[in-house]
C-alpha cells in the first residue's frame, strides 16, 4: 500500500465512524479530489462531511478553531505547507492558546494536514519544510508519518488527539510503498509516550550500534539505502524514526542515542535553528560524558530552494549528506 | 625465473616489510607456481617499495616492486618488461570502519593494502589482526583504548597514568600506586627496545617515547609521570615534551607520606614513602623524593630536583631547580641551595650553596677485611 | 414583556456594566489591576440589547478586547469577571486569561483584532452542522474592519449560509486613530457586497436596539443566513488607560448624549425611589464583590504549572 493510499483509507475510516469529523480544504471537489489527491473519492462519498472551500487559509484555520470548540473534529487541508504562514496567527494566538487561557475548560482538537518538502522543482515557495517555525509553539503537536508506519493510522491517532495537531505529509512519499521490512534490515515498531508509533531500524543483528541516526518524514526515504550502504562498510547504524516530532519523544531518542554514543540528526528543513538543534541540546543535557562525539545535524542549506533541478539538489539534503555525517561522528 | 609453461604465479608473501633495507642477494619475497615455491632475491641493495601486495596472482613480466635509494621514495611504476600495463592497482576496497580503525592506529593505508594478504575487501577485523601482529604488545580493541566502564565515567574513574621509564624508579612508583586508591598505571613507556611488549608488575610496556602521544590520543591514560630518578636532564626534557603536546602530568604521593597544611605542589612530582612535606611549603614540578625526605615547614623546592633517601631540611630552606641530592643529608635552617648543584651523600650543610656547585663531604672511615 | 419592564431590566444591566467598568478604572489607579483594561463605557446599549435577544442556553457570543460589557450582559457572571481582572483564583479563567481572554459557558473572547471572527464563523458552522438551533453573535469594533480576515469570514459565512450575527460597534475611533484615517468606503457596503443583510442603527435607545436585534436573531435562526448590525455608538473612556487622544470637550459633548443618562431620566420620571434602590443595590453588590476578591490570595504559580501539560 502506498503512503497516499494509506492516508486516504485512514480518512475514509474516520469519516465513516465519526460524524463529527469534517474534512475541508481547497479544491477537494471530486473528481479532482485535492491537489495531491489524498482525499480523492471522499467528497463524493461523504458530501456532508467533506467540503471544498474558498482560498482563505487564515479564515479557514479560524473556522477550524471555532468548529473544534463546539465539538467537531475538523481536518483542514492546507494545500502546500508553505502556506501555513497565512495560518500562523490562528494557530499561535487562537488554536494553541484557548485551552490553557480558558483554564482547561475547552479543547481544540484541530488537525491541519499539509504536504511538505521539495524535490519536485516547484520552486522557493512550494518546496519548503518550515515546521521548525511552529515547533516553539506550546500546546500544539507536530506529526510527520514516515515510510515505516501506517500513515493512515497515524492520521487517525492525530485526529482523535484532543490537541491541535499539525500533520506533515512529504510529497515525495505519497507514491512510495510503506515499508515494514527491507533487505538486510530489521524494523521494529514501538509506541512513544503519547501513543504515536516510532520505528527502530537496524542494519545489524547483535551488539551495539556505532551510530544512531534520528530522522523523520521525507528523509526517511533514505534510511534503507543508507543503512544498507553502511552495512557494506561494517558501520552499524540504529535509525530511530519517530512520527510525533514535537513534543520530542525524548526517552525513546535518548535510549537509542545512548546505545551508540554517536548521534546524527537528519531533517529536510534548513540546518540551523531546527529540530536537530533542539535534539542536540537535549542530548548534551542528558548524555554529556556518555556521548563519544558531538551531535551532527544534516539539513538543507539555509537559503531559498531553487527551482532548477541541479540547483535544488545542491540545496536539499540527500543520502550522501547523511553518510557523510555518519562518517564524521565516527572520526 | 618462472618456468616456461606458466604465464602467472602467486606472490605469496613479502619476507621483508615495505620501505625496509634489503641487501643485494637477500630474500625479499616468496613466489609460488604450480610446481614450486621460489624465493625472490634482491637484485641490488636498496629500500623495498612494494607495488603488488601479497596474495596476488601476478603475470609473468609484471613488476612487483622496486629497490630505492631512500626508504620513503615512491618510484614511478613502470610498464612491465613485456609492455603489460599493470592497472591492477593495489587498491582493494577497504570498508570505512577499517579505514577509521587504521587512521586511529596511525597506519598508512598504502602499507595496509600491500601487507594484508587476501584479495577480498579489507575489513576492520583485518586491521585489528594486523595491529595485533605488528603493533603494540597489547591488543587495542575497536575504537582504541575503549573501556566499557571508564569511558562512561570520565569524572569518577581512577586517574589513569602513563609511567615514563620502566626501570627501578617505575617499580617504586608502581609499588606506591598499589596503595593509592584514586590512581592506577595503565601503561609504561621505555626507550629500551627489549622491554617493549613485556609487563612490569602487570602494567604493559607499550613502546618508547615516540609512543607517548599516540597512546594519549588512544585515550589510554589521563596523565603522565616520569619515574626516572637518575637523570635530571631527562626529567626536564620529558616535562617540556609533555607540555608541548598538552599531556597533563600527575603527582604520585605515597599514602604514608604526610603533606601538611598549606603545602603547595606543582605537577609531575614523585613523593615516596614516609616523606614529610611540612606546612606552608612550596614544591615545584617534576621533583623526585626518595623515602624519608623531610621538607620542613616554610621550605621551598624548585623544579626537577632529585633526593636520595634521608635528606632532612630544617625550616625556611630554599632549594633551587635541578639540584641533585645524595643520601643522608642534613640542612640547617634558612639556607639557600642554588640551582643546578650536586650535593654529595652525608653532607651537613651549614652555609648557603651557590648555583652550579658541587658539595662533596670527606667522610673518614676505613675498610678492612673481616678475616 | 412590557416596554417599561424591559427598560428597568435593561437599565439594571447597563448600569451594572457602567459601574463595574468605572470601578475597574479606579482599581487600576489603585494599582490593583495588573495589566490594562479596555472599558466599554458609553457602549452599554450594544452589549445589553443584542445579548438579551439571544438564548444563553444555546446561542454563542464572541467578543474582543473590549468585552467586559458583553461578558456581563450575556453570562451575568459578575464575580468571575471581577476576580479575573484582579488576577484571582476565583476568576472565570483563574487569572490566566485576564481582561481580554474570557470564557464561560457559551461566551468566548480573545485579544487579537479580527481573529475572533473566523472562530465565530466556525462555531456557527458547528451549531448548524449539529442541528442545535444555536446561533452566534460576534462583536467587533470599526478598527477590526481593516483586518483582511474579516472579509474572508464574511465571504465564507455568506457562501455557506451560516447562522451568525456580525455586530459592528462603530464608535468612530480605533485606539487613537479616528475613522477617517482608517477606512475607505462605507461600512454597511462591506457586508452587503458579500450578500449579507445589513442594518444600521444608533445605539442610543436600548429598547429599540433590542427590538431590532430580536427580529434579526429570529430571521437568522429561521433561514440560517448571516446578518450585519452596524451600531453607531460612542466610547467615553480612553482606549485603555490614559490614552485618549480626543479633545476633552468632544468627550464631554458625547456624554451629553449618554444613553444611560437618557434612560435614567426616563426611569426617574417613572419611579425615582425604585431607581435609587436599583442603583444602590448594584453599587453595593459590585463593591462587595470587589472587596471579597481583593482579599483572595489563593492563586499559586505551582498550581498553574502543575495543572498544564503543554506537550
Amino acid at each position: 500500500m502506498t503512503y497516499l493510499e494509506s492516508l486516504n483509507l485512514g480518512l475514509r475510516e474516520l469519516l465513516e465512524e465519526l460524524p463529527q469529523v469534517v474534512v475541508f480544504g481547497e479544491d477537494l471537489l471530486d473528481p479532482y479530489g485535492g491537489a495531491f489527491k489524498v482525499t480523492r473519492g471522499l467528497q463524493r462519498d461523504f458530501p456532508k462531511q467533506v467540503l471544498t472551500t474558498p482560498i482563505s487559509e487564515a479564515a479557514l484555520t479560524g473556522i477550524a478553531n471555532g468548529m473544534a470548540l463546539r465539538g467537531l473534529r475538523p481536518v483542514l487541508e492546507i494545500m502546500f505547507s508553505d502556506f501555513l504562514a497565512l495560518c500562523m496567527d490562528q494557530i499561535l494566538n487562537h488554536g494553541a492558546k484557548f485551552r490553557t487561557m480558558y483554564n482547561n475548560t475547552v479543547t481544540v482538537p484541530v488537525t491541519i494536514r499539509t504536504p511538505v518538502g521539495g524535490g519536485r522543482g516547484y520552486g522557493p515557495t512550494h518546496s519548503q519544510c518550515i515546521e521548525k517555525l511552529f515547533m516553539g509553539i506550546p500546546e500544539i503537536r507536530i506529526v510527520a508519518p514516515s515510510l515505516f508506519c501506517d500513515a493512515g493510522q497515524v492520521l487517525r491517532h492525530a485526529v482523535l488527539d484532543d490537541k491541535f495537531v499539525l500533520f506533515l505529509e512529504h510529497k515525495l512519499l505519497y507514491t512510495l510503498d510503506l515499508l515494514s521490512a527491507a533487505t538486510g534490515l530489521g524494523v521494529e515498531t514501538v509506541k512513544d509516550e503519547l501513543g504515536y508509533p516510532a520505528a527502530l531500524v537496524r542494519n545489524y543483528d547483535s551488539g551495539y550500534p556505532d551510530v544512531t541516526l534520528i530522522t523523520y518524514g521525507g528523509m526517511t526515504r533514505f534510511v534503507v539505502s543508507v543503512l544498507q550502504r553502511m552495512a557494506e562498510e561494517e558501520i552499524k547504524v540504529l535509525a530511530c524514526v519517530p512520527t510525533l516530532i514535537k513534543p520530542l519523544p525524548f526517552d525513546l531518542l535518548r535510549s537509542a542515542a545512548d546505545r551508540s554514543g554517536r548521534v546524527v540528526v537528519a531533517e529536510e528543513g534548513g540546518l540551523h535553528w531546527g529540530w536537530g538543534a533542539e535534539i542536540a541540546a537535549r542530548m548534551q543535557e542528558s548524555l554529556f560524558g556518555r556521548l563519544r562525539a558531538a551531535v551532527r545535524r544534516v539539513g538543507a542549506v539555509d537559503i531559498v530552494i531553487p527551482a532548477a533541478r541541479t540547483l535544488e539538489r545542491a540545496v536539499l539534503p540527500a543520502d550522501t549528506d547523511i553518510e557523510k555525517a555518519i562518517l564524521e561522528v565516527l572520526k | 625465473m618462472v618456468n616456461a609453461n606458466e604465464d602467472s604465479a602467486l606472490l605469496c608473501a613479502w619476507t621483508k616489510p615495505d620501505q625496509s633495507l634489503a641487501s643485494k642477494g637477500e630474500i625479499i619475497a616468496v613466489i609460488e607456481t604450480s610446481k614450486a615455491t621460489i624465493d625472490l632475491e634482491a637484485e641490488d641493495t636498496g629500500y623495498i617499495h612494494i607495488f603488488v601486495h601479497a596474495g596476488t596472482q601476478v603475470m609473468v613480466g609484471e613488476i612487483v616492486g622496486a629497490l630505492c635509494d631512500k626508504p620513503d621514495e615512491v618510484p614511478e611504476r613502470p610498464l612491465s618488461k613485456y609492455g603489460l600495463q599493470n592497472d591492477r592497482s593495489v587498491e582493494r576496497k577497504v570498508t570505512k570502519k577499517a579505514e577509521l580503525a587504521a587512521a586511529k592506529a596511525g597506519l598508512d593505508m598504502k602499507r595496509i593494502q600491500i601487507e594484508i594478504p587476501g584479495a577480498e575487501s579489507i575489513t576492520e577485523a583485518d586491521i585489528i589482526a594486523y595491529m595485533e601482529q605488528h603493533g603494540a604488545g597489547q591488543s587495542i580493541a575497536e575504537g582504541g583504548g575503549c573501556d566499557l566502564v571508564d569511558d562512561s565515567y570520565p569524572r569518577n574513574r581512577q586517574q589513569r597514568l602513563l609511567i615514563i621509564g620502566g626501570g627501578l624508579g617505575a617499580v617504586q612508583v608502581l609499588d606506591s600506586l598499589c596503595r593509592i586508591e584514586h590512581q592506577r598505571a595503565t601503561a609504561i613507556v621505555d626507550d629500551t627496545p627489549d622491554l617493549v611488549g613485556k609487563t612490569l608488575m602487570g602494567v604493559p610496556i607499550l613502546g618508547g617515547q615516540e609512543a607517548i602521544e599516540v597512546l594519549f590520543k588512544k585515550n589510554l591514560f589521563d596523565a603522565a609521570v616520569v619515574s626516572v630518578s637518575t637523570s635530571i636532564a631527562f626529567r626536564q626534557r620529558m616535562d617540556n615534551m609533555l607540555r608541548q603536546v598538552n599531556i597533563p602530568m600527575a603527582n604520585i604521593i605515597d599514602p604514608s607520606a604526610r603533606v601538611q597544611r598549606n603545602a603547595v605542589l606543582g605537577v609531575g612530582n614523585v613523593i615516596l614513602a614516609y616523606c614529610h612535606i611540612g606546612a606552608c611549603t612550596s614544591i615545584g614540578n617534576g621533583n623526585f623524593f626518595s623515602p624519608y625526605v623531610d621538607v620542613e615547614h616554610h621550605c621551598s623546592v624548585g623544579d626537577f630536583c632529585t633526593f636520595g633517601p634521608g635528606v632532612m631540611m630544617s625550616s625556611l630552606v630554599k632549594i633551587g631547580a635541578r639540584v641533585k641530592f645524595g643520601t643522608g643529608i642534613f640542612i640547617e635552617p634558612k639556607l639557600v641551595v642554588g640551582s643546578d648543584s650536586i650535593i654529595g651523600s652525608g653532607a651537613i650543610l651549614t652555609s648557603d650553596i651557590p648555583h652550579n656547585s658541587i658539595v662533596k663531604t670527606k667522610i673518614n672511615y676505613s675498610i678492612r677485611s673481616r678475616d | 414583556m412590557l416596554t417599561d419592564d424591559l427598560l428597568w431590566m435593561f437599565y439594571h444591566r447597563m448600569f451594572q456594566i457602567r459601574y463595574v467598568e468605572e470601578s475597574f478604572l479606579k482599581l487600576y489607579d489603585r494599582g490593583l489591576i495588573f495589566g490594562t483594561v479596555h472599558t466599554c463605557i458609553g457602549q452599554e446599549v450594544s452589549a445589553v440589547a443584542v445579548t438579551q435577544a439571544l438564548d444563553a442556553g444555546k446561542d454563542i457570543v464572541w467578543s474582543n478586547h473590549r468585552g467586559h460589557g458583553h461578558y456581563l450582559a450575556f453570562t451575568g457572571d459578575l464575580k468571575g469577571l471581577v476576580s479575573e481582572l484582579l488576577g484571582k483564583a476565583s476568576g472565570v479563567c483563574a487569572g490566566i486569561g485576564g481582561s481580554q481572554h474570557l470564557h464561560s459557558r457559551n461566551f468566548y473572547s480573545n485579544g487579537i483584532l479580527g481573529g475572533t471572527i473566523p472562530c465565530a464563523v466556525g462555531c456557527a458552522y458547528a451549531e448548524k452542522y449539529k442541528g442545535s438551533g444555536g446561533i452566534v453573535a460576534v462583536y467587533f469594533g470599526d478598527g477590526a474592519l481593516a483586518e483582511g480576515i474579516v472579509y474572508e469570514s464574511f465571504n465564507i459565512a455568506s457562501l455557506w449560509d451560516l447562522p451568525i450575527l456580525f455586530v459592528l460597534e462603530d464608535n468612530g475611533i480605533a485606539q487613537s486613530t479616528p475613522k477617517q484615517y482608517e477606512h475607505a468606503g462605507e461600512f454597511a457596503a462591506r457586508g452587503e457586497s458579500f450578500g449579507i443583510q445589513t442594518t444600521r442603527m444608533h445605539a442610543s435607545d436600548v429598547v429599540a436596539v433590542y427590538g431590532a436585534s430580536c427580529s434579526m436573531v429570529d430571521e437568522i435562526r429561521r433561514v440560517s443566513r448571516p446578518q450585519l448590525l452596524v451600531l453607531n455608538t460612542h466610547r467615553f473612556a480612553p482606549h485603555s488607560k490614559g490614552d485618549d487622544t480626543r479633545d476633552p470637550k468632544e468627550i464631554l459633548a458625547l456624554r451629553d448624549h449618554d444613553p444611560i443618562g437618557l434612560h435614567r431620566e426616563q426611569l426617574r420620571a417613572c419611579d425615582e425611589e425604585r431607581l435609587d434602590r436599583l442603583e444602590r443595590e448594584v453599587v453595593r453588590q459590585i463593591d462587595a464583590c470587589v472587596a471579597v476578591a481583593i482579599e483572595d490570595d489563593s492563586l499559586k504559580p505551582d498550581w498553574f504549572l502543575a495543572n498544564r501539560d503543554p506537550r
